[in-house]
């Protein structure tokens, strides 16, 4: 944990060529990390805190007007296409919490998911049983249940409502 | 731009569903890590499709209960379809699937050898009877259980089993531990089957401990009684038993989701560890089994149970070619 505050630290010095505020950007990142429902404990919790830091730090030095000197070609053409995502702020108030209707259209697309790709999809989101737990119990291999989630999973993002 | 060209070169998952499917494999880790940051700093809008996949996720906690009868009935047709294939496997294989799939059943194998629940490797499960008996299973561990009018039998078949039984005089309770039976009317206790015995450790009640059933006439005639914060040890097949002190904390700690073993043989340890491992965990050394070890080990962590146990006592594990992790003195 502190190792982990220690490293974004170091990171957001390098990618500022200077010192700055970084720590006061670390607690930022981690306020916002655990506020849009992540975990520190899952895998993605350093990438995932990585990429917030630096995006906030990016956000901050757009509304001091630095950003222009500081950002480098490529960064500005995505700025074109819009303020980029820090984390969501609120993510069980509206756009994060599936309404009613969703839940039902998710409910269909789960039940009309292949049999093996929903039985790995209900295993894994319901019974919270490991790829390995569920390979065995499908008899197929960890790397199969991976595409089973992640088919089950973009099948589910069609039936969102936006 | 070299983090575009790293993505292209890596061929990893593409999409934010791919990269969340990825995460959740039990080995993710470093590799992974700067993968998914690549992905996620390829494009401003990577991060929100990302943690928008994973709300989506999250949000779907209230279908559990429309999924309920899905899931049990996977459990069910789980059970069927490893039985029912078995003899189309080689029978080794037919075995693995059975020991890795994760079941708890209540199958009627016949009237004379009752119900079996069992506990999945790796999950500790509660089950309620229908005598309003509560029994927590440890994981990987099993039991038959029998309701009958003139008696309530149980068997522990293997690991650990943690019991409340429901108070009816009129139709004890017992259970059987090896040849031993457990004769109870109302009570908490815990039996455990290890590697090199058994034991019966008293909570709450009484219990006898004979080798006759329940219904038998003098069951009780020569039967070891227990008093709460007594345990029994035995060799099952072999005469003698006894009566120690019972540590209470120490037999139902893996209730409380940590295992803890105070001067106890490397073979119990490894008994126990096993029944929360995804593989046989074998003891190279009969010597090495004896040595007295104090641990205690969460149940819960990161890395594997077997792995924690190798960081923490004087020992390290070794695969072979079958998959099997040999366990040597360090």
């Amino acid at each position: 944990m502190n190792r982990l505050r220690a490293d974004l630290v170091a990171y957001l010095l390098r990618k500022t060529r200077g010192a700055g505020d970084a720590e006061d950007v670390v607690q930022e990142a981690f306020v916002r990390f655990h506020r849009a429902g992540h975990d520190l404990n899952s895998a993605d919790a350093r990438p995932l805190l990585f990429v917030i830091a630096r995006n906030i730090q990016l956000d901050r030095w757009k509304s001091d007007g630095r950003e222009s000197a500081r950002r480098s070609a490529h960064d500005i053409h995505d700025l074109d296409n819009g303020p980029r995502a820090i984390a969501s702020e609120t993510p069980d108030a509206e756009t994060g919490l599936i309404r009613r209707q969703d839940l039902a259209a998710a409910a269909a697309v789960i039940c009309a998911l292949p049999p093996k790709t929903r039985d790995a999809f209900l295993l894994h989101r319901f019974e919270a049983l490991t790829y390995r737990q569920i390979a065995g119990r499908l008899g197929v291999s960890v790397s199969m249940v991976e595409k089973h989630i992640a088919e089950a999973l973009r099948q589910l993002k069609k039936s969102r409502g936006d | 731009m070299l983090e575009r060209l790293n993505i292209l070169i890596a061929a990893g998952p593409r999409t934010a569903e791919a990269w969340l499917a990825r995460m959740a494999r039990p080995g993710a880790g470093a590799r992974e890590q700067a993968g998914l940051m690549a992905w996620l700093e390829a494009d401003p809008d990577h991060l929100r499709q990302y943690e928008q996949a994973k709300a989506d996720q999250a949000a779907l906690e209230p279908l559990r209960g429309a999924f309920a009868g899905d899931l049990a009935a996977l459990r069910r047709t789980e059970r069927k379809t490893a039985v029912t294939r078995r003899p189309l496997f080689a029978g080794g294989l037919a075995m693995a699937a059975v020991a890795a799939a994760v079941v708890l059943v209540p199958m009627l194998n016949g009237a004379e050898q009752g119900r079996l629940y069992e506990a999945a490797p790796g999950r500790i499960t509660d089950i309620a009877l229908d005598d309003g008996s509560r029994v927590t299973l440890d994981a990987g561990s099993a039991i038959r259980v029998k309701m009958a009018d003139d008696a309530r039998r149980a068997t522990l078949e293997r690991g650990a089993a943690y019991f409340e039984v429901a108070h009816n005089t009129a139709r004890p309770f017992q259970v059987a531990v090896g040849d031993r039976r457990v004769i109870v009317t109302g009570t908490r206790f815990v039996t455990a089957l290890t590697g090199d015995g058994a034991q019966i450790s008293l909570l709450q009640g009484r219990v006898a401990v004979g080798t006759r059933d329940v219904t038998a006439k003098a069951a009780l005639d020569g039967a070891l009684t227990l008093s709460p914060g007594e345990r029994a040890d035995f060799q099952p097949g072999k005469p003698g038993i006894r009566k120690t002190a019972a540590d209470v904390e120490i037999a139902t700690a893996w209730r409380k989701r940590r295992l803890v073993f105070q001067d106890a043989p490397l073979s119990a340890v490894v008994a126990a560890v096993a029944r929360y491992s995804d593989h046989p965990l074998i003891l190279a050394d009969p010597v090495l089994g004896r040595t007295r070890v104090t641990v205690v080990l969460p149940l819960e962590g990161e890395d594997a149970l077997e792995d924690r146990m190798a960081a923490l006592l004087p020992i390290r594990i070794v695969q072979d070619q079958d998959g099997r992790r040999l366990i040597r003195a360090e």
